[in-house]
């Protein structure tokens, strides 16, 4: 996508905001907040049946809910919060839903994005300097904050 | 003044299909009037009548006049405003379930080519639609998206589709 594109579904990243990958549709929000850029995690119609480059953890309700969205990433060492702000010495998520619940999107704050970075479904990595600034009718608005102490070097 | 048989096959215009265009109801008074050779009293009503029979009968026969590039014009677009309205969207329930993607859906068959292609070169959540147009699928057992798009690929070259 181009920037105009962006900023046409985003008019909040008028602000500024930096395109940090090209597109890909390998992967997406989810699966990069935590690092994985070889599969697309999400909850799939149908529950168990195989979709090719899919995954969803095991154990967890196929539903777009907060409460499975939650549990995947406490399965990941995350842990609820309230603040927003970069905290040395953790990674950050944050989840979207829109206004009954679904989530639609998340974004990642890790210390090497220099701000909150996102991938927008099948198209780019983007990095945002606020949460708001993607909120709206595509993802939502913010409805929990997660954070997990990152792993010194040499820590097991 | 000469006195003229009419039935319904007559013809009252050198130009048929322009009498058509220039709108059901009047080809449909001029019919009537002409048939009688004075106005009628209910002229508005028979010509009303004319009109619908005329305009049911264009609306039976639109079906039929789908051509190729009509189809194709119709699935680019829905195929575009799809891509539009879900590119940025993980969920594949908000993919597969868009309004647009069950259009291509139900236009079925003809358009698998145009599937094929539209996955050849730009990608995209096509696998769902091709299973439920064609009933089977050949990457039912694929691990990453990579192999089942070679898998269906391989597939619609099999097949002619492509």
């Amino acid at each position: 996508m181009t920037e105009a594109e962006i900023e046409a579904i985003f008019p909040s990243l008028r602000a500024g905001f930096d395109i940090t990958s090209p597109t890909d549709e390998e992967y997406n929000c989810i699966a990069w907040s935590i690092n994985d850029v070889r599969q697309w995690w999400w909850p799939t119609p149908h529950g168990q049946r195989k979709w090719p480059g899919k995954y969803w953890p095991p154990g967890v309700d196929h539903e777009e809910t907060l409460k499975a969205f939650t549990k995947v990433y406490e399965s990941l060492g995350f842990k609820k919060c309230d603040e927003r702000e970069f905290e040395a010495g953790y990674d950050k998520i944050a989840i979207y839903a829109d206004s009954i619940g679904t989530v639609l999107h998340a974004a990642r704050w890790w210390i090497e994005d220099n701000g909150w970075s996102s991938k927008l479904g099948e198209e780019n990595d983007i990095r945002h300097h606020s949460l708001e600034s993607i909120e709206g009718a595509s993802y939502g608005t913010v409805v929990q904050i997660m954070k997990r102490r990152r792993r010194q070097r040499g820590e097991k | 003044m000469p006195q003229h048989r009419f039935n319904c096959e007559t013809v009252y215009d050198r130009n048929p299909s322009r009498a058509f265009r220039e709108g059901d109801y009047e080809f449909a008074r001029t019919r009537f009037r002409r048939k009688n050779g004075h106005r009628l009293e209910r002229g508005y009503d028979v010509a009303t009548h004319f009109a619908e029979v005329i305009k049911a009968r264009r609306r039976d026969e639109r079906p039929n006049n789908s051509s190729a590039s009509s189809i194709e014009r119709d699935f680019r677009r829905y195929a575009d405003l799809w891509w539009q309205e879900t590119r940025i969207l993980s969920s594949i329930h908000a993919k597969i379930f868009n309004p647009y993607y069950q259009r291509i859906i139900g236009m079925g068959q003809t358009v698998l080519p145009l599937i094929f292609s539209e996955l050849r070169d730009r990608g995209g959540q096509w696998y769902w639609a091709l299973e439920c147009i064609l009933g089977e699928n050949p990457a039912a057992n694929a691990e990453t998206l990579p192999e089942a798009k070679r898998i269906w690929l391989e597939y619609a070259g099999e097949h002619n589709y492509l």
